[in-house]
């Protein structure tokens, strides 16, 4: 088959290049190895922040951010929740600053101030400075040696979510997307034109080649790999970031702190939880066995108990890590490096026809994919303008009216308000089915709010091909039981929709259950022990999946 | 505080189905005993089935090996794991059957006396699941056993017990054993309201108790039926006080009416925790809810909430995680004694919790061994190697060596250690008092 443009990777400039070509009328292919979201587009801090921090050393950068996540606020309006965050100015003597922590303070205070320009960008409001009683008040949980702290607003948002609505919309305005495909060698041409890939299908074991015009890896921390395979060089200095998830929303707000080494890190409500994030390490290992370790669970608890000594109570669920994509620089500390993303044109390397494009941020991905997207254009000789920050992504139509819908369906309105602010608009056609099948009304995860109606959703609807997806698609399992209650009942809705036999279903529910588990193993303790018991009760101990099922 | 009240023989804290079983050997050697819980723990949310021994010799996939006759499983298991506690009781072992014999005679009304071989029991997960007792709705849904035409019933309020899943693995469990079942699945709408999908499985359950809903449920079902149905398989819901409604509603419906494993939230676990408690108070145990403290090992003073007492024996059967009584906030601890705890060959202390954890989360996993370590005749040991007192005894998932999860051995190891270290504590008890 013949593409225009051929993109590898399905994170979110993937999916987003894919959504802009296939909306300028490019015959678009979309390959990714596993799902939408499956590398660090899936497990960043889920916020679309301006980057306050790059203020220091890459204005633009901020800039960017700031611009471009104002534009995706507005074409996915639902997925949006501001997270207020407070910069506490701590003192060791409040009353009697030292110099040092005036020099800290004021500092704080000017970057705070310089960012204020940008907030109306993406409909910030500008910072407060707050009295510590104020703090007290509105965060109770901080660490009372306040001299004074400053507010921040920033975006929160569902990462996965957004890949998978690009990726449909793409699909909409005609793109292939396959997920499950990797991408395991490239068909050239003369003179090294690249020519289109070879792939192979992760599930099935099929394997296929696929011709196209143009190809853009887009793969993130396995950009290097890809580009191996053309023999061409690219060079990244990946930076491995750990995050940890809380089973409730600790904090009101998002709280700043700076961590033993005087890095930044934060906790924050985050959807029904709290994440603490984040390292910043240089990784030099496959990034596809990205583990935690105890040593980065210490160093994030560590940081944050510094102003919010209650964290050490707290119930973590499980922790998880991504790889910054970032540009290859030597002589900098990673947090110093560039969040600054680049396109490559491998042509010179005797690859014409391939491209990289490498780094970036969350909150740009769409102007990324836009600069991408018209270097693929002029060289493709098509003249369409680009229209991802004028279209609403599926779902941003409108904001549902939540209290009558559940009213009118007769569901409660926590389980409609989740809905809502997962599909927008599209939270009506989940209603429906609802109302069609009595059988739907019923709770799947209880612990995320979503229903059986929702999952089939989902499964219909959002180019789901494994169970593990419904977890980025619909939070499945995110919640403190982790999966204990509904991975067995999501992996029998799956079964039924997809016509699965018994071991199909049992090999899909474990490798769901695994994966969750990795996450939970490098923090493991105190409530979370008991939990786990449960866990491990309902699927070895009754469900036997152990005994039964060889390993899909 | 005053002087101990003079009031157990045997105190035994912890009230699942080694603390029950415990408590209930200990009265009939004819002790005095007192069964101090904090609330219910891991029993009640079991499958309300008891798995003894799988045979861990042959593949879990092997449907038929895993039919083998609990004592053999058990006695491989010991071969095998010494530091399981069939192994570390491997001289105590041929008095296997004889405890699970006790525990069904001790709950007539839930089981019947075991058979000696594995049943292969279904669960919701379209798996099979091996059991050497089971409430007798659970018994008779074995896939060895099963009749050749089976209805699987679906409430579509209840949408987790998938009745496609559940009829598929029935199937393939079938064509496993070289036997064919026909499973068909069948949607009820008996419970209909827009609540009712909303409803914890024990609210479902209770509706099912209430007066002439088995009857209404049964002409919902009866002529819809497909002819020739031979027994007609429910989610685990069927009755959430009444033990008879499985056995009603096969008589309304004219054909056996059985029940799927439950997980947890556990219908059938409540009913056996229940169960338990019946055959506690008739048995003249006395039943305290409220935590136990003792600071000084060896004594036999203890606090049992604000009430101080004297025991001449007790009985440690506090559980593990779920029950509370191994605990790991930052370090491993045992709850009551602070008695040393172990996971695999250590001593488990404050060392990082992923080392004691295997990737793979079907793995047996050592953290899940962590327990207090005990001798052969069940007392746990102290740091210095030896028992902690000669009256204390330990008996279910307290005792380390073992991940019940994986091996499958734990209301099997709860009631066999239960049994002897009832009589232990019984026997240490009355020398005391001697």
């Amino acid at each position: 088959m013949q593409f225009d443009l051929i993109v590898i990777g399905g994170g979110v400039n993937g999916t987003g290049i894919a959504r802009d070509a296939a909306m300028r009328g490019l015959k678009t292919l979309m390959l990714e190895k596993r799902d939408v979201a499956s590398g660090a587009s899936g497990a960043n801090s889920g916020m679309i922040h301006g980057g306050i921090r790059y203020l220091r050393y890459d204005r633009k950068v901020t800039e960017l951010a700031c611009i471009d996540s104002g534009y995706i606020q507005r074409i996915v309006p639902h997925l949006l929740f501001r997270i207020p965050f407070i910069y506490p100015l701590s003192s060791s003597n409040p009353e009697h600053r030292s110099l040092y922590e005036r020099y800290v303070h004021y500092g704080t205070e000017v970057v705070v101030g310089i960012y204020d320009l940008y907030q109306p960008y993406k409909r910030g409001l500008p910072h407060v400075r707050l009295s510590p009683e104020d703090v007290y008040e509105l965060e109770p949980g901080i660490r009372r040696n306040l001299f004074a702290g400053l507010s921040m607003d920033e975006w929160g948002i569902d990462p996965h979510r957004l890949c998978t609505l690009n990726a449909q919309s793409a699909a909409r305005h005609g793109a292939t997307v396959l997920t499950y495909h990797q991408v395991h060698g490239f068909l050239r041409g003369p003179g090294g034109q690249v020519t289109g890939v070879q792939v192979r299908d992760a599930r099935t074991g099929a394997r296929a080649e696929y011709h196209g015009k143009l190809v853009v890896n887009v793969a993130g921390a396995w950009s290097p790999k890809v580009a191996a395979m053309a023999g061409v060089t690219v060079r990244m200095r990946p930076g491995k970031g750990v995050h940890l998830t809380l089973d409730r929303r600790l904090s009101n707000y998002g709280v700043i702190s700076s961590a033993v080494d005087g890095r930044q890190i934060f906790v924050m409500p985050h959807e029904q939880t709290s994440i603490i994030g984040t390292t910043d390490d240089d990784y030099y290992g496959d990034p596809d066995d990205l583990r935690v370790t105890q040593d980065e669970v210490e160093y994030l608890l560590e940081g944050i108990e510094h102003v919010f000594p209650s964290i050490r109570e707290a119930r973590i669920l499980r922790t998880w890590a991504g790889l910054r994509t970032t540009l290859y620089e030597y002589g900098q500390l990673e947090d110093a490096l560039s969040r600054e993303h680049a396109i490559y044109d491998h042509a010179a390397e005797g690859a014409p026809g391939l491209y990289t494009m490498l780094g970036g941020k969350l909150a740009s991905y769409r102007i990324q994919s836009e600069e991408f997207t018209d270097v693929a254009s002029r060289a493709l000789k098509v003249d369409q303008p680009c229209r991802t920050h004028l279209e609403v992504l599926p779902g941003g139509e409108r904001f549902p009216d939540v209290p009558a819908l559940a009213e009118s369906y007769r569901l409660p309105e926590p389980m409609v308000g989740r809905m809502a602010y997962r599909h927008g608009a599209n939270a009506e056609r989940i209603c429906e089915l609802a109302a069609s099948d009595p059988a739907l009304r019923a709770p799947l995860c209880r612990c995320e709010q979503t229903s059986y109606a929702e999952a089939v959703y989902c499964l219909r609807e959002e180019n789901v091909r494994k169970l593990t997806d419904l977890r980025r698609r619909c939070r499945l399992g995110m919640g403190p039981c982790q999966g204990a209650r509904c991975a067995a009942p999501a992996a029998a809705l799956f079964a039924r929709e997809r016509n699965l036999s018994s071991s199909e279903a049992r090999a899909e529910l474990l490798d769901f259950v695994g994966a969750r588990f990795k996450g939970r193993r490098p923090v493991l303790d105190g409530e979370q022990m008991a939990q786990e018991e449960l866990n491990r009760g309902n699927h070895f101990t009754v469900g036997n999946l152990d005994g039964s099922a060889p390993r899909g | 505080m005053g002087s101990p009240e003079d009031a157990a023989g045997v105190l035994v804290i912890g009230g699942g189905m080694a603390g029950a079983m415990a408590a209930l050997s200990a009265a009939k050697k004819g002790a005095r005993v007192l069964l101090a819980r904090r609330a219910l723990g891991a029993t009640a949310l079991s499958s309300g089935a008891v798995d003894v021994a799988p045979d861990p010799t042959s593949s879990p996939s092997d449907l038929e090996a895993q039919r083998v006759p609990q004592e053999q499983g058990a006695a491989a298991v010991a071969r095998l794991h010494p530091a399981h506690p069939y192994g570390v009781l491997r001289a105590q072992l041929p008095r296997l059957g004889e405890s699970l014999r006790f525990c069904a005679a001790a709950l007539p009304e839930l089981f019947a006396e075991p058979s000696g071989r594995n049943a292969l029991l279904p669960t919701p997960m379209g798996t099979v699941k091996p059991a050497a007792m089971a409430q007798r709705a659970q018994l008779g849904a074995d896939a060895a056993a099963l009749p050749e035409r089976v209805v699987v019933v679906q409430f579509q309020a209840l949408p987790s017990c998938d009745a496609r899943l559940v009829a598929s693995g029935l199937e393939e469990a079938g064509r496993a054993l070289g036997r064919t079942i026909g499973a068909t699945p069948f949607t009820s709408a008996f419970f209909r309201t827009v609540e009712d999908p909303h409803r914890p499985v024990h609210e479902l359950a209770a509706m099912l108790d209430a007066d002439g809903a088995l009857e209404a449920l049964a002409a919902e079902l009866k002529p819809r039926l497909p002819a020739g149905t031979q027994a007609v398989l429910f989610p685990p819901v069927l009755g959430r006080t009444r033990l008879d409604a499985a056995a009603r509603l096969s008589a309304a419906l004219g054909v056996p009416c059985l029940e799927l494993l439950s997980t947890a939230p556990s219908v059938p676990g409540v009913r056996l925790q229940e169960a338990l408690d019946r055959a506690l108070r008739a048995a003249n145990v006395e039943l305290v809810e409220a935590p136990v403290r003792c600071q000084d090992l060896p004594s036999s003073r203890f606090e049992v909430g604000d009430r101080l007492l004297s025991a001449g024996a007790a009985v440690l059967a506090s559980g593990k995680f779920l029950g509370g009584g191994i605990e790991r906030v930052g370090r491993f601890r045992e709850t009551v004694f602070g008695l040393p705890v172990f996971a695999g060959t250590q001593r488990a202390g404050d060392e990082y919790v992923g080392d004691l954890l295997d990737d793979r989360v079907e793995s047996d996993q050592v953290a899940f061994h962590a327990g207090v370590r005990i001798d052969e005749s069940l007392r746990p040991l102290s740091a210095d190697g030896g028992p902690a007192s000669p009256s204390l005894f330990a008996a279910g998932s307290v005792i380390r060596g073992y991940d019940p999860a994986s091996d499958k051995t734990g209301l099997g190891v709860a009631i066999f250690t239960g049994y002897l270290a009832g009589e232990a504590a019984a026997a240490a008890a009355a020398i005391r008092a001697r």
